[in-house]
């Protein structure tokens, strides 16, 4: 591709990209971790299996399914349960669900499946070991679960209206992986090449538990049904993707992690700024985006949500869409720098999830120029955390006055400002967020609002002279220490500060999600308050018998119906 | 809580767990957040190099007097590495010794030589991502060996073993837990339907 680079285009700036209005519209893309997972797979060739499927007529018992990779397998062992009906919730505070999963590192033997089953099943009041890599639990959606069974085993097919308004038969919750609840630390595999890539255990934990769910349904007609039961066609089982609520704890998550944040946003930034940077656009890859934009629609007419914000937000993408149709009719892509000239036209011309959606889009025909950018997203960096003692006084309050300028001149002291307070709560140990005015939580406040810290540390700064090493402000302002940190660490990461405020009474937590769910490869969001919401996961993807090379890559754009 | 299972048996923590508890205990026994984090990331490495670091942080925390000091005088080894004096840095008493030796290997990796910690009769050495221990017990690290002396320069002998879990004593671990245990807001109904942001029906 050397030849067809024009000359360098710089990455968008944090303070275009880093605003949560913009975070809070994006999009999945080649870079998002379930695409990079499928790539993988396919490419390296794993191998799946059903290794058992022990669950009796009453839907009860366990199943194991294996995805062997090239030097490693890895299984899934999922319980099946029964749950009654007003046991069901998708919220943390739950204490039951309709299945629970555990990824196993390895092929489990019988003894392991005998302990996860005492152990899984309970969730956050079991334990895992280092043997395991993620914890998770899924419900059934009750709206179309029972007229799936019912359909199939009257030996008809769902309706297909019912099946696209949902998407998915069953919705995971919380997806624990990363040490928690006695799993394995990720630094136990980050050297492996397939765990490279974040969240990589996390998401092969969901899509074998999307077979699973496939595999339960059908077995559940049998049951119900006898011979004059039928199998889920593959139509429909393959649009079907599996769902996922998602409350406020994945929102701290991208606060809490500030290098590993700037490493996936950087990634899609540069990806970005390497297709703006190609002089011209072939045949095929024109080709290749105009099929993906025809599929997006139909994905984006898919999509629904009750919530008054992403509705109007929808709606703003379907207009977009309607434009960008315009547009690519008007507009020759032969020209010079045409990605280029489409991206600079779509910050006039579109919303910010058109936008968003369209700085995807246009990676979608090359993957050679970008897939290498993945394994970036990981934070490989162990000094990463380290304070630099010895930086002067003058470099940390310039380096505050670039991530936090906007945040210097605002009165924190007015209420609005700070009309809200991250805590974590007793009951279930979850991040929640509350009103500082209204609520006793202020002493509980946990460190989720960067900007004003600085701030107050850029105040405290104010009369220490400009050659002072940091360390001695350090000594003593304690306090600051926190401030002092991700300010260094912002001078490495541009991207790794949100740059706005995050205790505003105007905030809409769902933005901090939405960023992190795209960066996974959901789509479909659909909030159900300001501060939760549901997602799909794998919708369209090939199941494990099926996936090759061919049906990797482009999965997520469905197809139209013949 | 259903913890029936392991009720008997040593529990095992991945580090990042000691991480996080260590984190909340540090904060709820009135540590700065960014001070907490420091302890955090200490009692961790010091699991790494089958060190307790549980015990050590519950040590620190523990003692009224020099609770704050242990975990600043530990802090500034790293926050001054490169400009200490050429003889080194001397500490008057060390509250916690196994403390220090996380930022002496943060200093070791700033300036890409061993560091030695030296008290009376014993050593240690680190090049900033192992641990060596001369004439010392795990034991003694965890209480006041008096004045201890910092320098750059060292060999390394037989590492620690590296470890990748820790089983901490469950007291010590209570002990964190209950410190963490403050930093939590007690439960209200208002805010389990508030602050978790309840909305729509989720059983649908």
């Amino acid at each position: 591709m050397s030849d067809n680079r024009q000359m360098a285009v710089a990455r968008r700036s944090p303070d275009q990209v880093m605003r949560l209005a913009r975070l809070g519209s994006m999009h999945q893309c080649r870079l998002s971790f379930m695409r990079v997972l499928m790539r993988r797979m396919a490419s390296d060739g794993w191998q799946f299996s059903r290794k058992e499927f022990a669950v009796g007529p009453d839907g009860v018992g366990h199943a194991v399914y294996v995805a062997q990779g090239p030097e490693r397998a890895y299984s899934l062992v999922a319980f099946a349960h029964d749950l009654p009906d007003e046991m069901r919730s998708d919220r943390v505070i739950a204490t039951a669900w309709d299945a629970t999963f555990a990824l196993y590192d390895g092929i489990p033997s019988a003894e392991d499946i005998a302990r996860l089953s005492k152990n899984v099943p309970y969730q956050e009041a079991g334990r895992i070991s280092e043997r395991e890599l993620s914890l998770s639990r899924a419900n059934r959606s009750v709206r179309l679960w029972q007229h799936v069974v019912s359909a199939l085993a009257k030996g008809e097919q769902p309706d297909r209206a019912q099946i696209d308004a949902v998407g998915y038969l069953m919705r995971t919750t919380a997806v624990y992986g990363s040490g928690k609840f006695g799993a394995a630390d990720y630094s136990v595999i980050a050297d492996r090449p397939e765990m490279g890539v974040p969240f990589q255990a996390e998401m092969l934990s969901v899509y074998l538990t999307r077979a699973f769910v496939r595999d339960l349904v059908n077995h559940m007609a049998r049951t119900q049904g006898g011979a004059a039961a039928v199998e889920l066609a593959p139509d429909i089982a393959g649009s079907l993707g599996i769902g996922n609520s998602t409350g406020l704890g994945l929102g701290p998550f991208i606060i809490n992690h500030p290098v590993l944040f700037n490493n996936w946003i950087a990634a899609r930034e540069e990806a970005i700024a390497r297709v703006r940077a190609l002089g011209s656009a072939s045949a095929d890859a024109q080709a290749v985006f105009k099929d993906l934009v025809a599929r997006s629609e139909l994905s984006i007419a898919r999509w629904r949500s009750e919530h008054p914000v992403q509705q109007a937000k929808i709606a703003d993408l379907r207009q977009d869409m309607a434009l960008l149709k315009v547009q690519l009719a008007e507009f020759d892509l032969n020209s010079a720098a045409p990605w280029d000239a489409l991206l600079t036209w779509s910050e006039e011309a579109l919303s910010l999830e058109g936008r968003e959606l369209l700085a995807s889009l246009v990676l979608e025909p090359y993957g050679a120029l970008v897939d290498d950018l993945a394994p970036s997203m990981a934070d490989r960096d162990p000094d990463g955390f380290r304070i630099d003692g010895s930086m002067p006084v003058g470099e940390l309050r310039a380096l505050l006055e670039a991530s936090y300028g906007w945040a210097l001149p605002l009165d924190w002291s007015a209420p609005e400002q700070r009309a809200r307070a991250w805590y974590v709560s007793a009951e279930k140990l979850e991040p929640r967020l509350g009103e500082r005015f209204e609520e006793p939580i202020e002493p509980y406040e946990t460190p989720l609002a960067p900007a004003r810290d600085a701030a107050t540390a850029y105040g405290d700064l104010e009369d220490w002279p400009n050659d002072e090493p940091i360390a001695a402000f350090l000594m003593r302002h304690p306090e600051h220490r926190y401030t002092v940190r991700r300010s260094q660490i912002s001078a490495r990461a541009p991207y790794s500060e949100i740059r706005d405020n995050t205790i505003s009474a105007e905030l809409f937590p769902v933005d901090l999600l939405r960023v992190k769910l795209a960066f996974f490869g959901a789509t479909h969001f659909d909030p159900r308050s300001d501060r939760w919401l549901r997602i799909t996961m794998f919708g369209n993807a090939p199941y494990p018998e099926a996936l090759s090379p061919d049906n990797a890559d482009l999965w997520v754009y469905p197809e139209a119906q013949p | 809580m259903k913890n029936a299972v392991m009720n008997n048996a040593v529990m095992s923590y991945a580090l990042i767990e000691v991480e996080a508890m260590a984190k909340k205990a540090a904060r709820g026994a009135g540590q700065s957040w960014g001070m907490a984090e420091e302890a955090a990331k200490a009692a961790s490495w010091l699991c790494a190099q089958n060190l307790d670091g549980v015990a050590a942080l519950a040590c620190a925390l523990g003692s009224d007097a020099g609770q704050g000091d242990a975990l600043a005088a530990a802090v500034a080894i790293s926050d001054t590495a490169g400009a200490w004096p050429p003889e080194g840095m001397r500490l008057e008493v060390a509250f916690v010794p196994a403390l220090l030796l996380p930022f002496a290997a943060y200093a070791a990796r700033q300036v890409a030589q061993p560091v030695t910690l030296s008290w009376q009769g014993g050593s240690a050495v680190t090049d900033g991502h192992r641990l060596c221990l001369e004439d010392l017990q795990p034991q003694d690290l965890l209480h006041s060996l008096g004045q201890v002396a910092i320098r750059i320069g060292g060999t390394l002998g037989e590492p620690q073993e590296h470890r990748t879990r820790a089983e901490p004593d469950a007291a010590d671990w209570q002990q964190l837990a209950d410190l963490a245990q403050r930093t939590y807001a007690p439960a209200s109904e208002e805010s389990r339907l508030k602050g978790a942001g309840a909305g729509l029906n989720d059983n649908d």
